[in-house]
């Protein structure tokens, strides 16, 4: 019954140096997931770039790994770019992204994004879903309830999963909001380590339920610094990334020996700022 | 000059060279003497090893060019052609235009992988 589905918005954060073809089959893999379920249906997929506040080394411009990451989903009907993370001038927990996507499926009015996510109907081709058919504003309870109003969850890698053990790099009242109120969708090979790292932590464990795990049997190890090494020796990044992120790659003469040596000895903002908060 | 014409491939394709009767020995040894073969493989895997074990490729080793894969992209045919079956997305696994070619022409199906079952290979 498609009226009892949940339904899902899948985010995902970092920092996209550059969008690869890995990052795109982390949405279609996660969607096949959902789907396959019965019990959810995937509605959006938002990709949120890391602003350069971030200070990761080799980090270029949030310009240009935006744009390369809306070139490589404007064919995508379900799949968009989402630069409000970008555009703060500090750095921002993964938390308040998910808040901020969260909060904006919850306002109804013309910024709606779930509105916006409706594609234009092209001749032949049917509505993916009727507009204003969970208008939360109509609803008498104040508490959303889960089935209607859209869930967003976090997508990742298991390296992201896996970071949540590095010291200091996320606040453990984040980690259990994310999984308690959003929820996870890690993306891993088969016989991989990740359900061993949610085995010994407690607050993973306890919201296991909400970790959802989709195992890749087509394995893709394309990384962005696989990529950036590859373009700093010249090699070709071919049917790796998008042709069209390729070409602007090209045109634009990104990825350096110095581009890699931006922020070079510089802390990571997550460490800056933790290690600061427990000085005060 | 003329271009010297190259076998491109795969480790699994070096290695079928082992099958009993899927290649005739003068057919191998002709590929590797008078043309050469490039070999793409996964770090990890080893077709120096296979070489050695081969007389047969060990007296053209200069002629069997051998490239190392570092960002490994397991993508085979077999599994794409699997999750078609089943309905599974393979987005950004191979070009769009040829997804829209195969739906258009719906190729791959459940029937089309039955397709010579049971039948030998024509080499053997």
């Amino acid at each position: 019954d498609p009226d009892k589905k949940t339904e899902v918005v899948l985010l995902a954060c970092g920092s996209f140096n550059p969008i690869t073809n890995m990052h795109l089959r982390l949405f279609e893999l996660a969607k096949d997931y959902f789907h396959e379920t019965g019990k959810y249906k995937v509605i959006k997929g938002i990709i949120s770039p890391v602003g350069d506040a971030y200070k990761k080394k080799g980090l270029i411009s949030a310009h240009h790994r935006v744009t390369m990451a809306k070139l490589a989903t404007k064919d995508s009907d379900w799949v968009e770019v989402d630069d409000w993370e970008s555009s703060q001038s500090e750095w921002l927990e993964t938390l308040k992204v998910l808040r901020y996507h969260h909060q904006k499926l919850l306002s109804p009015g013309p910024t709606n994004s779930l509105q916006n996510a409706i594609p234009l109907t092209k001749p032949g081709r049917k509505r993916k879903q009727e507009p204003n058919r969970h208008d939360p504003v109509k609803k008498k309870n104040q508490s959303p309830d889960i089935k209607s109003v859209p869930q967003v969850k976090l997508l990742c890698g298991s390296d992201m999963l896996e970071s949540f053990g590095i010291p200091n790099l996320w606040k453990s009242e984040d980690i259990t909001e994310i999984v308690e109120n959003h929820g996870l969708v890690c993306i891993s090979r088969a016989g991989n380590s990740v359900q061993k790292f949610i085995y010994e932590s407690d607050i993973l464990w306890r919201h296991k339920n909400n970790i959802h795990l989709v195992e890749e049997w087509i394995t893709n190890d394309i990384s962005s610094t696989k990529i950036r090494r590859a373009l700093r020796r010249g090699q070709s990044i071919r049917y790796l990334v998008p042709d069209v992120v390729q070409a602007y790659i090209e045109k634009n003469k990104l990825y350096s020996p110095e581009s890699e040596d931006m922020n070079a000895g510089v802390v990571l903002a997550p460490l800056q700022k933790h290690a600061s908060d427990s000085k005060n | 000059v003329l271009p010297e014409l190259k076998l491109l491939c795969g480790a699994d394709f070096l290695q079928t060279f082992k099958t009993p009767n899927l290649w005739k020995e003068e057919h191998i040894k002709e590929i590797v003497e008078k043309f050469g073969l490039v070999c793409i493989s996964r770090a990890g895997s080893d077709p120096a090893q296979y070489i050695n074990e081969s007389d047969l490729l060990t007296k053209f080793q200069h002629n069997i060019f051998l490239v190392k894969e570092w960002i490994q992209n397991e993508i085979s045919a077999t599994q794409i052609r699997s999750a078609l079956c089943r309905g599974l997305s393979v987005k950004y696994l191979i070009p769009d235009s040829v997804i829209s070619y195969i739906a258009h022409h719906n190729i791959y199906t459940e029937e089309s992988e039955r397709k010579n079952e049971g039948d030998l290979l024509q080499p053997l």
